[in-house]
């Protein structure tokens, strides 16, 4: 009787976390799906800058700089992206302060032989940024970020709770055997199925992607330090200075390059604030690491070594401090990785659309009830999907800007009414059930 | 359904199946890993051949639904991880 009850709490528990965060789950397992592509992404949108030519050596770094500067008054530099192989560009991040709506971040792409601009690319206003910012934080600066959070614990009691319950819903059931009696069935099974093969990677997606979304309140609850923060403790001029210093950035590259084996740097930042330094971040050995998290940190003047973090040399708890964002979204592989993320990244938003269904069609005993249903869900998906699509067209063409100006009011509005209509609607249940029976009549 | 099968189609076969997406994540992003390294510094073989074996086996136990072929896959699994961790 005990085991009884506790297993329809766990399948209420299940049944309920999966109604309220089953949607942010769809949303985000389609999004993310794509999400692992990124690279990709970017590269087939770039490829046209890629060199026809190379040269025997690289054009200086302060020519280049100057001319970016003058090309792009009022930017200033980010840092830079070295090539990675022989005939891909230098790419300069630059990114212009004007405000929320005004800010721009640019990549520009840069002969590294020649020094010669390729052209340019507006970053905010990206499809690269628009995924990542919609997986993220849903387009909203803060609060997106916690409900993609919570939406992480959400899936993780899903996928406990669900596992807990398995036992009792498969019965004198085969594993994997589909019944087609009707719709409901078809889906349950699917949704059992599914949930099992997915189970491992949405509990470590879920685990991850709570971490990440969750990660600026828990430091600052729990004071957690990030591991790699070296700081070179004496300023050495003031940051206007500083900023105006000159360096050697192919030699800098080169220097770093000697210290971590297998390092491949993928961003040189310079310093700003006088400490006179130069960070080159990298990675080293294809393994399941947040990206750009090796570096090596050297003087601006004369090269030399400050200090050196190669995550492979670091404890375990460096270690799995900055496996979370790896692990999650899989860039760490190749494509065959990638395409096996994906599929995978699809099995949650199939598990919110299957569970959606069986709790709607449970109950509906005419064909008429049954069809409202598959109407709804079919509404459901393509809004959601089509949502989706636009916010990515407005960002694309119109403006990372205008999409999150559109997205963040109407996710607030549709939030406030939600949880509004539903207040109401138990109070107004409670307050039926209250009345005496001979009043009702 | 007796308890053996039961416990089969219940317990071993899904745990079976998510050592499967584990051990076929792993095996693909060994793949990845033969294809993006250069030739001075390439990954070892073990993790390769111990990974697409488990893999085998376990895509196996879908179809075989014997319990003693189940549990055989279970230690191999286990046996795997340990030799990949």
């Amino acid at each position: 009787m005990a085991a009884k009850k506790s297993k329809n709490l766990l399948w209420k528990i299940h049944q309920w976390i999966g109604l309220y965060v089953g949607i942010v789950i769809a949303a985000l397992s389609l999004t993310g799906a794509v999400a692992v592509f990124i690279p990709e992404i970017d590269a087939f949108l770039e490829r046209g800058y890629e060199l026809k030519e190379i040269g025997d050596s690289y054009a200086p770094m302060n020519g280049i700089i100057s001319q970016v500067q003058l090309e792009n008054p009022g930017f200033r530099v980010l840092g830079a992206m070295p090539p990675a192989k022989a005939t891909d560009p230098l790419i300069l991040n630059i990114f212009l302060e004007a405000g929320v709506k005004d800010s721009k971040r640019f990549q520009v792409f840069i002969n590294p032989y020649t020094g010669a601009i390729l052209g340019q690319k507006n970053h905010t206003d990206s499809l690269s940024n628009y995924l990542r910012q919609i997986h993220v934080r849903l387009m909203d600066a803060w609060w997106g970020r916690q409900l993609v959070g919570l939406a992480g614990i959400g899936l993780f009691v899903l996928c406990v709770t669900g596992l807990l319950i398995y036992g009792q819903f498969m019965k004198n059931q085969l594993f994997g055997a589909i019944r087609k009696k009707n719709l409901r069935l078809l889906m349950a099974d699917w949704h059992k199925m599914v949930g099992m093969a997915a189970l491992l990677f949405n509990l470590m997606i879920a685990g991850t992607g709570a971490w990440l979304g969750l990660q600026p309140i828990l430091i600052k609850a729990f004071d957690i330090k990030a591991p790699n923060t070296f700081v070179r403790t004496e300023k050495i001029s003031s940051p206007e200075v500083d900023l105006d210093q000159e360096y050697d950035f192919w030699k800098a590259v080169e220097a770093a390059k000697a210290q971590i084996p297998g390092f491949i740097p993928t961003q040189v930042i310079p310093s700003k604030n006088g400490t006179n330094t130069i960070e080159v971040k990298g990675d080293a050995g294809h393994l399941p690491f947040e990206p750009h998290i090796s570096q090596v940190v050297l003087d601006k003047t004369s090269l030399e070594i400050l200090d050196v973090y190669d995550i492979r040399e670091r404890a375990f708890s460096d270690k799995f401090y900055y496996m979370q964002e790896g692990l999650h979204f899989g860039r760490f592989g190749g494509i065959f990785l990638k395409i096996a993320y994906a599929l995978l990244a699809i099995t949650s938003g199939v598990l919110s659309i299957t569970g959606f269904f069986i709790y709607l069609i449970r109950k509906k005993k005419t064909a008429e009830e049954k069809d409202l249903v598959k109407k709804t869900i079919f509404i459901y998906s393509i809004s959601t999907i089509t949502l989706i699509i636009l916010l990515g067209l407005i960002t694309v063409f119109i403006g990372y800007a205008y999409a999150t100006l559109l997205m963040t009011p109407a996710v607030y509005i549709f939030l406030f009414c939600f949880i509004s209509y539903r207040l109401f609607s138990y109070w107004k249940k409670e307050s039926l059930s209250k009345e005496p029976i001979h009043e009702k009549g | 359904m007796k308890k053996d099968k039961q416990l089969t189609e219940h317990y071993l076969l899904p745990l079976n199946l998510c050592f499967l997406s584990f051990f076929g994540v792993f095996m693909f992003y060994e793949l990845d890993r033969w294809l993006m390294l250069d030739a001075l510094q390439s990954a070892s073989f073990i993790p390769l051949v111990t990974c697409g074996l488990a893999t085998v086996f376990l895509a196996g136990s879908i179809k075989f639904r014997n319990p003693y072929f189940q549990g055989f896959c279970v230690l191999l699994s286990l046996v795997a991880l340990i030799i990949l961790f």
